[in-house]
């Protein structure tokens, strides 16, 4: 059976862009907030997450055909990858979206990060400024919630102080803090992040779970279902389980409807004055250029031909050592500090930007310690009193930093639809085309060094850099953000150039990716964008 | 290794390998290792005598549930030097441990937060589980 939708703004997507949208615009007007995925019980994923006995990222969330994303240690099943280099980032189809197992680090962007090309003659500007975005910056702090550091920040200037005291350094930051001073790394400092110092606004202060990926058990990370609640309670409707598999247009560029197909099986049709895609950068390329027709035959909003194109992650450096003095690493949230330092400078013209996170977590990201530590010294024989004074000594010592580049935007890295293979509904699998540049790889090899020079001045043993590129799991890029309609596919307001009532939300529209996670980015972007997608709603 | 000889002497004297060779194939097949004689098993492999009798069961049932029952039967009768340096010995350990049975077989969670490793980290304790120490605990350096 078929059911019809009416409303005056659908957003397609709850995740952290399409839900504070949703926020803001719910009572005001009729907001429909649809997903691909379930609704999430915190318990229920708790549980599973205690469960699985390889505790992945997405191990919390429930897998199905019916919602299918890419799951760490089968990434191949969902992604097509055309090479040359396997694209690792993923993401979550659920109410709340991937913001269920983020770290929860919310960096700004610093003010170069906008003029790439006019500073460094790299990439590209985007059309809009460090000023222009800050006090949105500002709210989006707010609304998530985020703790950060008092004073000024050196690198992102600021109008007003963090809502949330910061959250305490580890001891481990601390002592490498202290080993650092008086080198070009002495300004290790707090990461604002968007995990509560203090009760806020119905949440719990940080427990010290260390579980923030792949979840909280207590709502003390921000995660977006909190804003999907909120504007559920102002009137918006939320259906879950609600893919999206196409949208249609009028000749003129209107967008009239959507089709959706719901996980048990019934046909609906959601029509809007106003349509908010924001779900996430491969999933909305995919739904655009799933949407072809015969008056868009490249796909809808796609006149430049650059949906799908510029797919960009934050190549990480990884590198552990073992630190000569216990550091007591494996509490507290995974990262709770930071070197910004390398994210400015003039050396942008030759390599990129990078920013060091401090790992609290000790080996278990590169190694899978302590159950691997414990393996280790098994299999040399350490039995009773013996492995367990090796066990505590090793893992006590355990230190691992990471830095994530910044990677340029190349049009042959991008996301298009498998011509073959299909989904549960027919609509092709994502195939992704991604390769690593000459910039990135000596971004990494920066990183390297820097990673050599911290572990000397701490006093370690046993250094190794990971020889693969990690995925930092931020997928931006694939809908670019320009005032060139031939060159970028959404407009300063995130509003698509070739069709006046649909909006595109998330990292997608980053013209350049820096070096900053880009939760709070996003949450920004979308929080600017609501005035025109209420203009454009009302019009 | 550090595996207590007495106990050695006495697993070989309760079930010697002599005397399971003169039983058929098939009754051997179908004999199983129980619970007590699992726990004694991971005792002596892992040189501690505190190991607990339920989660005992809950690795044997899992060794079983990844086709390991009669190698367990198998490894109870070997004389030590001979049991010990079997990968299976090495895995009952490494199992008790880590919480999770790992074999090529598959993979089994029995114990989360009672994986022993966790007593050995006794400065922390596992993810997914609040600090005893509440808000900030992590800023402080370990004293025992």
């Amino acid at each position: 059976m078929s059911q019809r939708y009416d409303c005056d703004v659908a957003i397609i997507g709850a995740g952290v862009a399409g839900a504070l949208v949703a926020d803001a615009l719910a009572g005001a007007l009729s907001v429909m907030l649809l997903d691909a995925g379930p609704r999430v019980d915190r318990g229920e994923a708790y549980d599973r997450f205690l469960q699985a006995a390889i505790k992945t990222p997405q191990a919390p969330y429930p897998e199905s055909d019916l919602y299918p994303f890419p799951r760490s240690e089968k990434i191949d099943d969902w992604y097509v990858q055309a090479g040359p280099e396997t694209f690792a980032a993923t993401y979550l189809k659920l109410v709340g979206g991937t913001t269920w197992h983020w770290l929860g680090t919310t960096p700004r962007f610093v003010p170069d990060d906008f003029r790439l090309q006019s500073k460094f003659g790299r990439g590209l500007d985007w059309p809009l400024d460090y000023a222009a975005l800050e006090p949105w910056y500002a709210k989006a702090e707010a609304a998530l919630g985020v703790a950060g550091p008092e004073g000024e920040d050196p690198l992102s200037p600021r109008s007003g102080p963090y809502p949330l005291p910061p959250i305490p350094l580890s001891y481990l930051d601390r002592q490498l803090g202290e080993a650092l001073a008086g080198t070009p790394f002495a300004d290790l400092r707090a990461t604002p992040q968007a995990r509560n110092s203090i009760a806020y606004r119905d949440r719990p202060a940080c427990c010290g779970s260390a579980s923030c990926i792949p979840i909280c058990p207590i709502g003390a990370k921000y995660d977006a279902a909190l804003h999907c609640q909120m504007a559920e309670a102002k009137g918006a409707r939320l259906l879950d389980r609600a893919f999206v598999v196409a949208l249609e247009s009028g000749a003129d560029g209107e967008i009239t409807r959507a089709k959706v197909r719901m996980t048990d099986g019934d046909e609906a049709w959601v029509y809007a004055k106003v349509f908010v895609l924001a779900a996430h950068a491969i999933e909305t390329p995919r739904l655009l250029l799933n949407s072809a027709s015969e008056a868009f035959p490249m796909g809808l909003a796609n006149s430049s031909d650059q949906v799908g194109r510029n797919l960009m992650d934050h190549p990480v450096q990884l590198s552990w050592a073992l630190s000569d003095a216990p550091l007591w690493p494996y509490r507290g949230p995974l990262s709770t500090s930071g070197i910004e330092t390398p994210r400015a400078g003039d050396f942008r013209a030759e390599r990129p930007a990078y920013r060091i996170e401090i790992q609290n977590a000790g080996w278990s990201w590169p190694t899978g310690a302590p159950e691997t530590t414990a393996r280790a010294l098994i299999a040399q024989g350490l039995r009773g009193d013996a492995l367990d004074h090796a066990l505590k000594n090793r893992s006590a010592r355990q230190l691992a930093i990471s830095s994530l580049t910044e990677q340029l935007p190349n049009p042959e890295n991008r996301i298009d639809l498998d011509p073959a293979l299909k989904d549960h509904y027919g609509v092709p699998r994502p195939r992704i085309r991604y390769a690593y540049d000459d910039y990135t790889q000596a971004g990494l090899e920066a990183a390297r060094a820097a990673h050599n020079e911290i572990f000397r001045h701490v006093g370690t043993s046993e250094i190794n850099h990971d020889k693969r590129v990690q995925s930092a799991q931020h997928i931006m890029g694939t809908l670019r953000m320009g005032k060139d309609p031939a060159l970028s596919v959404v407009d300063p307001d995130l509003r698509a150039h070739q069709h006046r009532n649909l909006f595109v939300m998330g990292s997608a529209v980053f013209p350049t990716g820096a070096v900053a996670n880009p939760t709070l980015t996003i949450a920004a972007l979308s929080l600017r964008a609501v005035d025109p997608i209420r203009r454009a709603a009302s019009g | 290794m550090l595996i207590d000889s007495r106990r050695r002497a006495l697993l070989v004297g309760t079930a010697s390998a002599a005397l399971l060779s003169l039983i058929p194939a098939s009754a051997k097949a179908a004999t199983r290792l129980d619970a007590a004689g699992f726990l004694q098993l991971s005792q002596d492999l892992a040189d501690r005598q505190d190991l607990d009798p339920d989660l005992a069961a809950s690795y044997l049932a899992a060794f079983e549930s990844l086709g390991k029952g009669e190698a367990l039967v198998r490894l109870s009768t070997m004389a030590p030097a001979e049991r010990d340096s079997q990968h299976l010995a090495e895995e009952i350990v490494a199992a008790w441990y880590t919480g999770t049975v790992s074999l090529d077989s598959g993979q089994k969670l029995v114990a989360y937060e009672d994986a022993l490793f966790w007593e050995s980290l006794d400065y922390t304790k596992p993810p997914g589980i609040c600090s005893s120490e509440g808000f900030g605990s992590w800023a402080k350096e370990w004293k025992p």
